[in-house]
Formats: structure tokens, sequence, C-alpha cells
């Protein structure tokens, strides 16, 4: 692959990655450490990547292995401090009103809470937009298994959503639940 | 759509449809608690840093010419003791072989002497050995009549090859 082809066809990804990574890790340093060393290997390995059929899967992939790898060598427990952040947030929230930009934080909150599995596709389908079998290329996961796990991370988000909302706008709340 | 959403059934298509209906500000009343769901899923999709390819393609070049520089160090030292070792292989060479040349003479004109002294004792051996060869001359002498008789039989020889051309003449 010539470094033309690179710019083109692999850079652009970069800010996909860069929000798998700081959905995994929870911290924007250690995204982008991330990001800079993927990058710099698929730079190295540029010649080996015209054989990729899928270069956003595969991009994802080793993303998703090296936060992993990162995680477990550092031993952190990343889910524990963001659920404890949100709970602090989620006590003084005002639900009457929100805002585009907390709204946004909220969803963001409530996903990086979630289990591993149900973050990774919740964020490659709602947020990357990427098919199912895309996102099996990228997490080894069988096209069902992401259905299951998809739908039990929608349905919770959500509960959380209805269920901070319900503070003040009860009403609402018991139609919509009617409905669905 | 909503509930195929909620259970993961729903195409990407059907996904885009519902975040631009969630998005347009014209909900139903009803689905405005879902508003913050699809708004925010819309939010966190936008990309905030236009220039992170760039930084990275930085990135990945300064790393490279890093990487380059390293190996010239590496180099350089590696050729530096190359360098040094020959340096030191090359003064043991020559101060072991400096004792063997330690007789050589200072003075040139006494080196002309003890070299024309060392020829003629080996032009005077030459002379020796060329003189007990002598003998050799005398047998060369005594096989000198026997050359000239030889001679004289191979023009006789030559004389018979005329008897060849006198019997067809004869026979005319």
């Amino acid at each position: 692959m010539l470094a033309r082809d690179f710019k083109t066809d692999v850079l652009p990804i970069s800010s996909k990655l860069l929000r798998f990574a700081r959905q995994i890790l929870q911290d924007e340093e250690d995204a982008k450490d991330v990001l800079q060393d993927i990058f710099l290997k698929l730079w190295q390995k540029r010649e080996e990547l015209v054989k990729v059929e899928n270069m956003e899967a595969f991009a994802i992939r080793m993303t998703r292995n090296r936060c992993l790898d990162l995680i477990r060598s550092r031993r952190a427990v990343p889910m524990e401090v963001v659920k404890n952040n949100y709970k602090l947030e989620e006590d003084c929230s005002d639900t009457d009103h929100l805002e585009n930009a907390e709204m946004t934080g909220l969803v963001k909150r409530i996903i990086a809470g979630l289990p591993d599995l149900q973050r990774t596709v919740i964020h490659l389908r709602d947020i990357e937009q990427l098919e199912y079998e895309e996102i099996a290329e990228a997490t080894d996961m069988t096209v069902n298994t992401i259905r299951v796990n998809l739908s039990r991370a929608r349905k919770k988000v959500r509960d959380e959503i209805l269920k901070i909302q319900n503070y003040g706008i009860t009403e609402n709340t018991t139609i919509v639940a009617k409905i669905l | 759509m909503l509930q195929k959403y909620f259970e993961a059934e729903s195409t990407l298509d059907e996904e885009s449809e519902l975040i631009n209906y969630f998005n347009s500000g014209e909900v139903d009343d009803q689905l405005k608690p879902y508003i913050p769901v699809f708004s925010g899923l819309k939010e966190l999709s936008v990309n905030e840093n236009e220039e992170l390819g760039e930084d990275l393609m930085n990135y990945i070049l300064e790393s490279e010419h890093k990487e380059k520089l390293k190996y010239r160090w590496m180099w350089q030292i590696v050729t530096g003791v190359a360098a040094s070792v020959i340096l030191v292989m090359l003064a043991v060479n020559f101060y072991s072989n400096k004792d063997q040349w330690d007789d050589t003479f200072s003075d040139p004109k006494q080196a002309y002497t003890e070299a024309t002294k060392t020829l003629e004792y080996v032009a005077g051996k030459y002379n020796k050995g060329m003189a007990q060869l002598k003998p050799i001359g005398k047998i060369e002498d005594a096989a000198s009549p026997f050359y000239s008789g030889m001679k004289t039989w191979n023009k006789g020889i030559e004389k018979l090859g005329n008897i060849e051309n006198l019997n067809i003449e004869l026979k005319k």
C-alpha cells in the first residue's frame, strides 16, 4: 500500500478508533496513546494491508485488543470509576430539562457503565454505524450474540434515561411504557 | 420501528431514520422521553477532531525519523568499534614486525657494503659450481669430429637424391 493510499483509506478511520478506544479506556490520553500505537503499526505493515478486506473492522479489532491488553496490564477497573461518577451526577441532575450536551453526556455515561460486550456492540452499531457482519469480524462474536447484547444494551440505555426523567415526568413515562 | 430497534432487529437505514426523527424537533409528545437516547447517540458520533489524521501522520513520520536516527547512531557505534579493532590489530602487527627488522642498517653506505659482500659471496659460490662443469666441455670437443663426419654423410645422401633424375634421363 502506498503512502497516498494509506492517507485516503486508513487515516480517515482514526476518529472512529479514537472514540472506540476512549469508550473502552475511559481516558483521553490513554486512548490517544493506543491510537498512535495502532497507526504506527498499521503504517509499518502497510505493504500487507492490501490483503485486508475490511480495513475498518480490522483496525477496530486491533484497537479493541490493544485497549484490553492495556487494561489487563494495568489491572485497572475503569468501569468502577465511571459508575461511581455516573451515580454522583445522577443524584444531582435536573431532570425537567435536558440540554443537548447533557443528553450526550448522560448517554455516554450510561453506555460507559454497561458490561464490556454490551458497551462494545452498542458503540460499534449506534455510534459508528457498522453492519452486524463488520462487528462480528471486529469482535469475534456471532451475529446472534451481537444482537442479544445490543438489544440488552439499548434497553438498558432506554430504561436509565426513562428512570432519570421519571423524577419529573411520571405521566409521560407511563404512556411510553404502555406503548412499548 | 422503535420496538424493532430495541430488539436489535432494525436495519442501519431504519436506525438512521429514527435518529433523524428524534432530532427533527417534531417528535410526538408521547415519544419525547426517547429524544435523549437518539440525540445523545447522534452527538456521540460527531467527529470532534478534524485534524486527528494529520496529527497521527506527523506522529508516524516523526517516529520513523527517530527510528532512522537510532539505527544511524547504532551503525556509527558499530563502525567505530570495528575501526578501533582494525587500528589495534594494525598497531600490534606493526610492533611485532618491528622486532624482526632490528638488524637493519641505519647507515646506507654500510648497508651497501654489506649487500655487495653478500652478492660477491653468492657470485663466488656460483663460479665454483660452474668450474666443476668444465669436463662436460671436453666431451663436446671429442664429439666435434663426429659432428663434421655426419655433415659429409648428409651431403652424400642429398646427392643420392639426384640419382633418380639420372635414371629418368637414361630411360629417355
